[in-house]
């Protein structure tokens, strides 16, 4: 069985390298645009991992966040920050609702961001 | 103000006869708050030496406070909205040098690499200029903990690795004994382990000396970091720290850089405490040396955290 990741991304040129990328790798992957229809893919998709970008429109990944910690499924949901907002305040908002992972898009090699994935699938 | 601000100011204006100068909260008649750069100072006696008056004079600096201010939230949300771009740069060359669209050919392979190098010195570029905003800002944290500053030293010492063995450099560490850990922000202290020391490798040419060392003082932890390199021309050495200045001799020589650096080091250094001395000689090298105070570093709240 192929674990799942549900990528929330805004912006179209990251959003289909980590899926092209994800893909390769072996992994099974959905691309959502913002945190509303991230939040609809997460009940239907159910997957092992979500990739989550912070700034999107129509619902933010702080929101996106705590809705999804509020689902009985979402609440023990693995989630890596990756935004290229470095906040202290956010990362501090991250961190209470569960997510160690948080991660700046531009600091981070696609080869490292999959063993991370990786990792965090083990 | 505080009230130690105004105490240190009478106190060097009326006993220590002195003239200051000085950047001062201040409000209007009407209460409305400005900003004053005044200069004061106290007239003496000339036959006992006293002070008979004072005269200060004082220029209203709210406006270029405001327009200083409003350039550099710029800079910071222009270097936000760069990362996106940057980061789809980065990783589709990076997909591109994987194979990941097709097998490349050895020339291809060497522009993907180009491409690759010059969006990483981007990224950094971007990186040092958040870091200045924020710096300028006031809107940086220090998180002082207990930090073992050999172990820090030796990370850095690990990352620069590459790049010594690369100009087969003569690296030499040294460690005094006993180094207590001391309550420093790692990672403000960190970027300045590793700007000191990645500029004497850059600035050093093939074959030289780099030496870096921690030492233990009465009441400071000293960083020394010494390098054979290009050194700093006489008449530019009091510029060395103004930002995005680099010195002629290394600008002819190696084009990257962004002329930051020193810049944060200098910054992070004196806004938490410490200090920073130099002594170089053109063509014969150039030690750094900071003394970070056995107190630690002082806590200071904030939004954003420098990386």
């Amino acid at each position: 069985m192929k674990k799942k990741i549900l990528v929330i991304e805004d912006d179209f040129p990251l959003a289909s390298a980590l899926k092209n990328k994800l893909s390769k790798e072996g992994f099974s992957v959905r691309v959502a645009r913002n945190g509303k229809s991230g939040l609809e893919t997460f009940v239907s998709y159910k997957p092992d991992l979500i990739l989550l970008d912070i700034v999107m429109p129509i619902m933010d990944g702080m929101e996106m966040l705590r809705l999804l910690r509020l689902e009985p499924s979402g609440k023990e949901a693995k989630v890596i920050v990756l935004t290229n907002l470095n906040d202290a305040a956010k990362t501090a908002q991250a961190v209470q609702r569960g997510v160690r992972d948080y991660l700046v898009k531009s600091d981070w090699k696609m080869a490292d961001l999959i063993k991370k994935v990786k990792e965090k699938l083990k | 103000m505080d009230i130690d601000f105004y105490k240190k100011l009478w106190k060097r204006i009326k006993i220590d006869k002195q003239a200051i100068r000085s950047e001062i909260n201040n409000r209007r008649k009407n209460g409305e708050a400005y900003v004053a750069m005044a200069t004061i100072s106290p007239i003496l006696d000339k036959d006992n030496g006293e002070v008979k008056f004072f005269v200060g004079i004082e220029k209203d600096v709210t406006k270029e406070k405001q327009v200083d201010k409003a350039k550099t939230e710029f800079v910071s949300l222009a270097s936000h909205q760069l990362r996106t771009p940057l980061s789809a740069i980065g990783w589709y060359a990076e997909m591109l040098l994987d194979g990941d669209a097709g097998k490349i050919n050895k020339e291809q392979k060497l522009y993907l690499e180009e491409i690759y190098r010059g969006n990483q010195r981007m990224v950094e570029l971007v990186n040092a200029l958040l870091n200045t905003s924020r710096l300028e800002l006031g809107t940086f944290i220090i998180e002082p903990q207990e930090t073992d500053l050999k172990f820090l030293a030796e990370d850095v010492i690990k990352e620069q690795q590459p790049s010594i063995s690369a100009k087969k450099l003569l690296f030499k560490s040294s460690f005094a004994k006993n180094l207590p850990k001391i309550k420093v922000d790692p990672k403000l202290t960190r970027i300045v382990f590793q700007n000191l020391l990645s500029n004497a490798v850059k600035y050093t040419p093939e074959g030289g000396r780099v030496e870096l060392s921690l030492n233990l003082e009465k009441t400071a932890i000293s960083l020394s970091v010494k390098d054979t390199g290009y050194g700093i021309p006489k008449a530019q050495q009091d510029k060395i720290f103004e930002k995005l200045f680099r010195a002629d001799n290394v600008k002819a020589l190696d084009t990257e850089g962004t002329g930051l650096g020193l810049y944060l080091v200098k910054s992070i250094i004196e806004k938490s405490g410490g200090r920073i001395s130099f002594e170089s000689e053109e063509g014969r090298g150039t030690i750094f040396e900071v003394k970070i105070p056995l107190s630690g570093m002082k806590a200071k709240a904030g939004t954003k955290q420098l990386s």
